[in-house]
């Protein structure tokens, strides 16, 4: 295993591709990234082992702005990217100030892939992931960055998407190594049952299905709703900005127990997400050739911050026995990190493959 | 006494009363008192002059007694009409007191009245703010009525167009048959096509399914084992073919193949992307700016395993 270490201001690449800098950190070669419809999330490991992951949410929005906003962001920790004059405040606090002044943010991301409508964010997106990427610790350094796969309900590829996130990598100074959203679920979650069973990724825009056999993806399929699509229509039937139900989402709800109006229409959404998610995977499984016939019941972990509302678990295991699944299952649980899991997997895969 | 002297209807008669407040709003400031004991006085020389003037004619004795009766009838007198005026003083002090008091409830009742116009006024201003609304409604009457005739129109529109499509939708069962005919049609031609392309796969690849792949391996295994006469150079061979097969998913973190990788060798210029940064119209504080970060659970183990099973599979166990 090759050894570098964070930073640009004194790296020095020995034979064995291990590299130095001033504080002595020595990190281990190869990256992490999620590139998730909602977050962007990078991983990497250090010599002792730790992980440490850096994430932001993907997006942004237009703001007016002087000198004097300028100075004020800095000085608020606030990332900001001024393109030909034209101010526009990124991640989190994109969101949080949506909220606030009751807009949506901008995505350059819609539905697990780049949005057709937001080709200007591309040299945005470049800069928030060189900022959670930082510069490769030695040139052609692997990153593993994950990505969909195809959609069955509905009518897109991923060729594009992946060409695109590449090439910003390459311009970056990696080696780009793309890897199936569910299959680093497989990577990060399933390790003690031989990466054998079922990952998925519940991410905002897609969810993603990974079955594995030994690591070895016998089936990966995606389907093209996701916790936007919940936000979305939470929005439409409440009269709501599709910001402020993701707020509402994420401050801690329960779909097992909802307490009002708006947590009952994200409970509803819920479940039919869940349900329909499960049908998918079923109908697939069924009309498929290359499903391995599974000497064991398997496990389905699930990740991705779209799980993270209090009570996913149940309710999945809930709809789940209201279909006739095709294969054994003996657990349904959670990732121990879902939102960091597909980082953490194509850190694997990327330490696996230095 | 028959020809006694009546001193007080004399008074009277001669006399008128006139008020105080008169005589001061006539200008009087002053005016001059004729007290009991003058009019007495008077009275009594009067008497005297007439009775001297006569005393050749009465006795002494005859006139004293004159002068004393005509006295005590004028003391009567002036005693009673004392009393009058002090009634009258009492019930003119009473006629004050009731006046005053009347004036203070007049005075509380206008003022009630000042209240009662304000309200009043309030009152009226309202109705007729309430009257000029309903003089817009009425004006604006005629034009709703007639946006109300046009949507019972359409009303009447839609509903006629529901009941024809209701009779289009009588059709859907025989429509729906037809086209379960033909899906079961192109089913069963798909279902061929499968057979095929299965077939096909099968005699071009061998079998893909990992799990087959062990099981085979299995067999081979143990045939070679048991001294079986297959040729063990092909055996040896078919191995090392199915080794590198599994051992090149496994290197390419399983999940793309190496032509899908091959795509992402290709240096893409994304030039049209990144105009803007050609440009250098791009000013940004992300990098003085600490993204946040966070510790996540260790992934040492799960890598262990995976580079002990991808060994595992190079090695062909």
């Amino acid at each position: 295993m090759a050894n570098s270490t964070e930073g640009s201001s004194v790296n020095m690449e020995n034979q064995h591709g291990s590299t130095a800098t001033k504080s002595g950190t020595r990190f281990e070669s190869g990256r992490g990234l999620d590139v998730g419809t909602a977050n962007l999330a990078s991983s990497i490991q250090d010599a002792d082992g730790n992980v440490t992951i850096k994430i932001q949410r993907n997006a942004f929005i237009d703001i007016d702005g002087d000198q004097y906003t300028r100075n004020m962001l800095t000085k608020l920790n606030v990332q900001y990217v001024s393109i030909n004059g034209k101010m526009v405040v990124i991640g989190d606090p994109a969101f949080e100030l949506a909220n606030i002044l009751n807009r949506e943010t901008r995505r350059p991301m819609k539905g697990g892939v780049i949005s057709p409508s937001e080709n200007d964010a591309m040299p945005i997106e470049k800069i928030l992931l060189e900022n959670l990427l930082g510069t490769p610790n030695f040139p052609n350094e692997k990153c593993y960055f994950s990505v969909p796969a195809d959609p069955i309900d509905a009518d897109f590829n991923i060729v594009y998407h992946k060409g695109v996130f590449g090439g910003i990598l390459k311009k970056l100074g990696f080696e780009p190594k793309p890897l199936l959203e569910g299959h680093a679920v497989v990577f990060s979650e399933l390790a003690e049952d031989d990466f054998t069973g079922i990952g998925i990724s519940c991410g905002g825009g897609m969810f993603n299905i990974c079955v594995c056999y030994k690591s070895i993806p016998a089936l990966s399929f995606s389907t093209a709703r996701g916790g936007d699509w919940i936000d979305r229509n939470v929005a439409t039937v409440l009269g709501i900005k599709a910001s402020r139900a993701t707020a509402i989402k994420e401050k801690g709800v329960s779909i097992v127990s909802p307490r009002n109006r708006e947590e009952e229409a994200i409970e509803i959404y819920y479940r039919n997400l869940i349900n329909y998610t499960l049908e998918a995977i079923k109908t697939r499984f069924e009309s498929s050739n290359g499903m391995p016939a599974f000497p064991e019941p398997i496990e389905i972990v699930c990740a991705g911050g779209t799980s993270m509302i209090g009570g996913f678990i149940e309710v999945f295991k809930d709809e789940f026995q209201s279909i006739k699944f095709p294969l054994q299952v003996k657990s349904i649980r959670h990732a121990e990190d879902p939102l960091f899991s597909v980082a953490k997997g194509c850190l694997v895969a990327a330490l696996s493959d230095a | 006494m028959a020809d006694t002297l009546d001193i007080q209807k004399v008074i009277n008669t001669s006399t008128s009363s006139v008020s105080i407040d008169d005589l001061n709003k006539k200008g009087f400031k002053q005016v001059k008192v004729l007290n009991q004991a003058i009019i007495t006085k008077l009275i009594g020389e009067a008497v005297d002059r007439v009775l001297s003037e006569r005393s050749k004619e009465i006795s002494k004795e005859e006139r004293d007694k004159v002068i004393k009766e005509a006295r005590t009838q004028f003391e009567t007198l002036a005693k009673k009409r004392l009393e009058k005026e002090r009634t009258r003083i009492d019930e003119l002090e009473r006629a004050n007191n009731s006046l005053t008091t009347e004036l203070e409830t007049l005075r509380k009742r206008l003022s009630a009245s000042v209240e009662v116009q304000a309200t009043r006024d309030q009152a009226i201003a309202k109705m007729e703010a309430l009257e000029s609304e309903v003089s817009r409604f009425r004006r604006e009457f005629p034009e709703l009525e007639s946006n109300l005739a046009r949507q019972k129109a359409e009303t009447q529109r839609l509903q006629s167009d529901l009941a024809h499509r209701s009779l289009e939708v009588e059709e859907v069962p025989a429509l729906r048959g037809t086209l379960q005919e033909y899906e079961k049609r192109v089913s069963l031609l798909e279902g061929q096509i499968k057979a095929k392309n299965e077939e096909i796969e099968r005699s071009r690849s061998g079998l893909a399914d990992p799990a087959t792949l062990e099981r085979l391996l299995a067999k081979v295994t143990e045939r070679v084992g048991n001294g079986s006469k297959i040729d063990a150079s092909q055996i040896m061979l078919t191995l090392d073919g199915m080794s590198r097969r599994l051992s090149n998913i496994g290197s390419s973190g399983g999940g793309l193949s190496s032509d899908v990788d091959a795509e992402l060798t290709k240096d893409f210029a994304l030039n049209a992307l990144f105009d803007k940064e050609k440009d250098g119209g791009i000013e940004s504080n992300v990098t003085r700016v600490k993204v946040k970060e966070n510790k996540a659970a260790g992934v040492k183990d799960a890598l262990a395993k995976l580079k002990k099973l991808q060994q595992g599979v190079a090695d062909g166990e």
